[in-house]
């Protein structure tokens, strides 16, 4: 018999927190994030915490937010990156470890991509819209699949295509076997957003800032009800590699 | 007087996913000798997925970066990741701007391998530049299939 959705949430809503980003001190970005040791590390996705730019040769490169912190129930703290920057997995996996010093009581257990099906009932943790309080939605999981990383068409990541509600600040939140109350995935794409569409444009000079307003806010609110979470396998094996333990 | 080989297809067939090497579409190619000498190079196709492997060097023998799977790691300080704004691959480039590696998908069945690929004494070994891929020095492998070889460059 396994758990409920209600003992689940109680459980394991103070293990999720909000992430922020800023530059020069201005919020830029917000996405989700769930700890899985006791000591303060967690992880949410990689694009949460970085974006592309244009460096002074015309190559668009990767780059991460200068500042980044974490807000739970207990306050806001800052955040630092400990994933291996000098290997493209982070990137094209879509995953980040982040370090606070933040002792957690309830830290999320990493389960197994493998044994989940689709059918499924899953749960979804995070702040949607950049909401304050964190919010659950549920669903099940529609699909497993292999598809390619929206950035690099040659990495094929192994996804959970999921029919609960996935919004805009949900990226990097724990998507929750309910029958072992343990992260299969990481939510990570909203099926329907044009951020990618947009974040090309933002490269084009010419294209009208305006309207480039206009589709951003078109793409916070667009939501077709189904979600894309990575599997939890690349965090775990970087997990594996930082010697971080009790998962 | 050198022997130009265009247009074929080793081990694959129109349709099916190949690398583009020298106008010639393959299933597989080597580059040095994995696991003896330093250096090399090897892209194949598993699971219908291309996968590309090896340890790539500068035009002065200094390491760069490893690339396990097609992910880049160990990367040096002196070589940044650049990508591709449709998405389909990426590119290793040097502080100078030369690029010494890309990746990318011409189609969905098609991978192109373009670069300068040096050994670890800094000879060059092959240069890709989107059309070509040309093979300076062997060892090297075009074509594999069930343990059968297909061109060897010795």
């Amino acid at each position: 018999m396994h758990e409920t959705r209600q003992s689940i949430i109680a459980k394991l809503r103070e293990s999720v927190c909000k992430v922020i980003c800023y530059v020069h001190g201005e919020q830029v970005g917000v996405g989700t994030g769930f700890f899985v040791a006791d000591d303060g590390i967690l992880l949410t996705c990689n694009h949460v915490i970085s974006y592309f730019e244009l460096d002074e040769h015309g190559n668009i490169v990767p780059r991460y937010f200068p500042e980044i912190s974490v807000q739970t129930p207990r306050g806001v703290f800052p955040a630092k990156i400990i994933h291996d920057k000098s290997s493209t997995h982070p990137l094209f996996e879509d995953y980040a470890v982040l370090k606070t010093d933040i002792k957690v009581a309830a830290p999320f257990h990493l389960g197994d991509y493998d044994a989940v099906e689709p059918g499924d009932d899953i749960l979804i943790l995070g702040f949607p819209f950049g909401f304050k309080n964190v919010c659950a939605t549920s669903g099940m999981v529609s699909a497993k699949h292999r598809s390619p990383c929206p950035f690099n068409n040659l990495i094929n990541l192994d996804m959970l295509r999921i029919d609960g509600s996935v919004n805009k600040g949900n990226s990097g939140g724990p998507l929750i076997d309910i029958k072992t109350s343990s992260v299969v995935g990481i939510v990570s794409l909203r099926i329907g957003s044009i951020e990618k569409e947009i974040e090309q444009l933002k490269f084009r000079d010419s294209f009208p800032r305006e309207l480039l307003e206009i589709l951003e806010l078109i793409n916070k609110y667009l939501n077709v009800g189904i979600g894309e979470a990575i599997s939890i396998s690349y965090a775990f094996n970087e997990l594996k590699q930082l010697g971080i333990k009790q998962i | 007087m050198p022997i130009f080989l265009r247009g074929n297809y080793i081990f694959t067939s129109p349709g099916q996913k190949a690398f583009l090497v020298s106008s010639n579409y393959v299933n597989y190619v080597e580059l040095g000798r994995k696991g003896i000498a330093d250096y090399y190079l090897e892209a194949k196709i598993e699971n219908d997925e291309f996968v590309i492997s090896g340890r790539l060097y500068d035009s002065h023998g200094n390491f760069i970066c490893a690339l396990r799977g097609n992910h880049l790691e160990e990367m040096q300080r002196k070589c940044k990741i650049v990508y591709d704004e449709q998405g389909r691959g990426y590119k290793v480039i040097d502080d100078d701007q030369k690029v010494l590696m890309e990746l990318y998908l011409r189609d969905e069945n098609t991978c192109i391998i373009k670069g300068e690929i040096y050994d670890n004494s800094g000879k060059l070994v092959a240069k890709g530049n989107g059309e070509n891929f040309l093979i300076f020095k062997g060892p090297a492998v075009l074509g594999k299939k069930n343990g059968a070889l297909g061109i060897v460059i010795e």
